[in-house]
């Protein structure tokens, strides 16, 4: 089977690490990665935990399909009670650590407690050993992957760790692996870092059985097929995520300059185009693509800094390619904080993946910073001398390896937008939902994305809920709450297969997947049983959130979005109508009108 | 009849060969649709793709309902997705 049938249970207190057998009834109900992983945290935690302190857990997941030949088999999920939000936070990452945890020997592995001192895990299939991070301690990711191979003397190891945002309790930290992979929303790499834990290492040389090779291969065979033939996908490989800011920018959806407007004037030098384009210098942004384990989709991108760029004019050690833009990243550090200096973007996410911290999180919040900052809230006495203006690049690559280091007025970015704009007594600056910072998508624009960010379990996410057909057709709130409910629940499955979750808009119908697992697991799977999987786990992830202490009162917008109507774009003059589609979002949900969970849903869903 | 067509993704690929960037000005005959300049420009009608016609996206179930004018301006984009 393609389960390897045992978890890791590492206890960081009591120095233990034991392996158990995995919860095959666990599997049954709740598939895995995403699903399985969100069990275990419910099952092994109090929600009420303190996000960054022992009691919490912290959970790395693959799924059924990880480590195995279906395409874009790479995923892993990490899950704990994410410190930004002070809800679960469930947040995946491709690369090749996923797959090696499966080839190690472990489907799950869970961290409880918190080391006195600080440690890595060090995994070779059976053997673990919890050795002492004292020469990494304080250093970046890229350094800690590079002495870990090092150390060991295997530059096959697979390594994941949180970087020095995460030992410093950045809210918004990521956990990286492979480099330039990573586990990025919600500060999991905070949690990482709370328990003095630096990185996973791992080195497994077991395969992984299926229940069916032969009609598992054949469902292989066909959606690497689907995946070869289809549009999106050759998009994906050529151009990657960014090409969607010229169609958000096109349709008036960019969130600019924090959200004041939908439309940016320097997009055309941040896109793709642009990235590609050679220079008078001869320099070009892009060097290649890539992929991660399985995938023949390569959405990833490869780029360098222009060498006169003055972010490493005197920086020799940035004089090499690495991650590039993509969409999320592009819009992070472009239109949200106005800059269009496309190195100086690309320097910024070299800091995101050095140093382990979300662009995402970090561009909205530093948005927030320059709109306190012009406001005049905040001045350069604040910011260590540095004005934040919307639009300087020299702020934003400053500030990105402030966060990083933890220096000076990074560390109050390092809050996130939500603490930090009520530090200065302005919280209706900071936009995010249930402390997380919005995605490249602004939800007057897109109606369906802003019921899905507001009732998001993780906070604002654009990943969990697909309305994207429904918002071209129509710019109203009419006929959003179902499409959202329904993708929340498809999305909370594929989530849970192992696979990535771009291979949607690639090719892959949904029946793939179903097909892919059915010939994968001993069990017959469907599409109807994947629906019926994935609205279970998006409860139970909501029955976490409200034994945590959220409420209703948390699936909400910012006011910016509610009641200051857009001035340009397809939606000029919309505000989103979340008041109406709400309701219609709970009673699908079979939950009460303050969104509380039904004992009728919780016994429907065998809650 | 003279519009001009600005193309984001791979779509940039149906402009006239000799365009410089994204962005032309083409001739098309009168009554043509959005949805009709896509096939004139020899792209896939059945594809997926966001259409915005003077600033305003044109709504799918629209796209092959109202003739476009002399001096329009239409984006076509790849189709709205997550990123």
């Amino acid at each position: 089977m393609a389960w390897q049938g045992q978890i890791l249970r590492v206890n960081l207190t009591r120095g233990t690490a034991e392996p158990e057998p995995l919860n095959m009834a666990w599997a049954e109900a709740y598939m895995g990665e995403r699903g399985l992983g969100t069990k275990y945290l419910w099952e092994n935690m109090d929600p009420k935990a303190d996000a960054l302190g022992p009691e919490n857990v912290l959970i790395f997941a693959t799924g059924p399909l990880t480590g195995t030949m279906a395409p874009t088999s790479g995923r892993y999920a990490v899950l704990c009670k994410g410190p930004l939000t002070n809800a679960i936070a469930c947040s995946n990452s491709g690369g090749k650590f996923g797959a090696e945890l499966k080839f190690a020997g472990y489907d799950l592995l869970l961290v409880e407690g918190r080391s006195e001192q600080p440690v890595y895990l060090n995994i070779v299939d059976d053997k673990v050993e919890i050795l002492s991070a004292a020469p990494i301690w304080g250093t970046s990711v890229w350094h800690t992957e590079d002495w870990i191979k090092e150390h060991h003397r295997d530059p096959l190891i697979k390594v994941a760790s949180c970087g020095e945002a995460g030992e410093q309790l950045v809210r918004f930290a990521c956990v990286v692996n492979d480099l330039h992979r990573a586990a990025g929303r919600s500060g999991v790499g905070a949690v990482m870092g709370s328990k003095n834990l630096k990185a996973v290492a791992v080195r497994g040389t077991r395969g992984v059985n299926v229940a069916d090779p032969a009609r598992f291969m054949e469902a292989v065979r066909d959606t690497h097929k689907a995946l070869a033939e289809n549009e999106s996908r050759k998009e994906l490989t050529e151009l990657g995520t960014n090409a969607m800011i010229d169609a958000m920018q096109e349709f008036g959806g960019l969130p600019t300059r924090n959200f004041e407007t939908v439309k940016f004037e320097g997009t055309e030098k941040i896109n793709p185009a642009a990235m590609w384009e050679t220079r008078a210098n001869g320099h070009r942004n892009m060097v290649t693509n890539k992929a991660c384990f399985g995938c023949t989709i390569a959405c990833g991108r490869v780029a360098h800094i222009d060498e006169t760029h003055f972010s490493i004019v005197n920086r020799p050690e940035y004089r090499v390619a690495s991650g590039g833009l993509e969409y999320e990243t592009a819009f992070a550090f472009g239109p949200m904080v106005g800059v269009d200096d496309l190195d100086a973007l690309t320097f910024a996410g070299y800091m995101t993946n050095e140093h382990g911290y979300d662009p995402i999180s970090f561009g909205g919040t530093l948005a927030a910073a320059m709109e306190l900052f012009e406001k005049g809230i905040i001045t350069e006495a604040d910011t260590d001398g540095i004005a934040l203006n919307f639009g300087s690049a020299e702020a934003l690559t400053v500030m990105a390896e402030k966060v990083g280091t933890g220096e000076g007025f990074g560390a109050i970015l390092g809050m996130g937008s939500r603490l930090m704009c009520e530090k200065y007594g302005h919280p209706e600056i900071a936009m995010h939902v249930k402390g997380q910072e919005f995605a490249g998508y602004d939800g007057r624009a897109l109606q369906g994305m802003g019921l899905g960010y507001a009732t998001s379990n993780r906070g604002a996410c654009h990943l969990k809920h697909a309305v994207f057909e429904e918002d071209m057709e129509d710019i109203s709130g009419n006929g959003k709450a179902k499409p959202c409910k329904d993708s929340q629940d498809r999305i909370a499955a594929v989530d849970s297969t192992g696979l990535c979750l771009f291979v949607m808009d690639a090719g892959f119908e949904y029946g793939h997947f179903a097909r892919l697992l059915d010939a994968d697991l001993e069990t017959e799977w469907s599409e109807d049983r994947m629906l019926e999987t994935g609205e279970r786990i998006w409860n139970l992830e909501r029955r976490f959130n409200l034994a945590a202490g959220l409420t209703g009162a948390d699936d909400t917008l910012p006011k910016r979005l509610l009641e200051v109507p857009l001035r340009e774009g397809s939606a000029e003059g919309k505000v989103n109508e979340l008041g109406r589609m709400l309701p219609e979002y709970y009673a699908l949900r079979g939950w009460t009108e303050d969104g509380q969970i039904t004992n009728d849903t919780m016994e429907r869903l065998g809650l | 009849m003279k519009i001009t067509v600005k193309t984001g993704g791979l779509f940039t690929r149906l402009l006239p060969e000799g365009t410089r960037g994204n962005t032309a000005d083409i001739d098309v005959p009168g009554g043509t649709t959005p949805l009709g300049v896509v096939r004139h420009l020899g792209g896939d009608v059945d594809g997926r793709f966001l259409l915005v016609l003077n600033g305003k996206a044109v709504p799918p179930s629209e796209r092959d309902a109202n003739p476009l004018g002399d001096g329009d301006h239409l984006s076509v984009m790849p189709p709205l997705k997550g990123g």
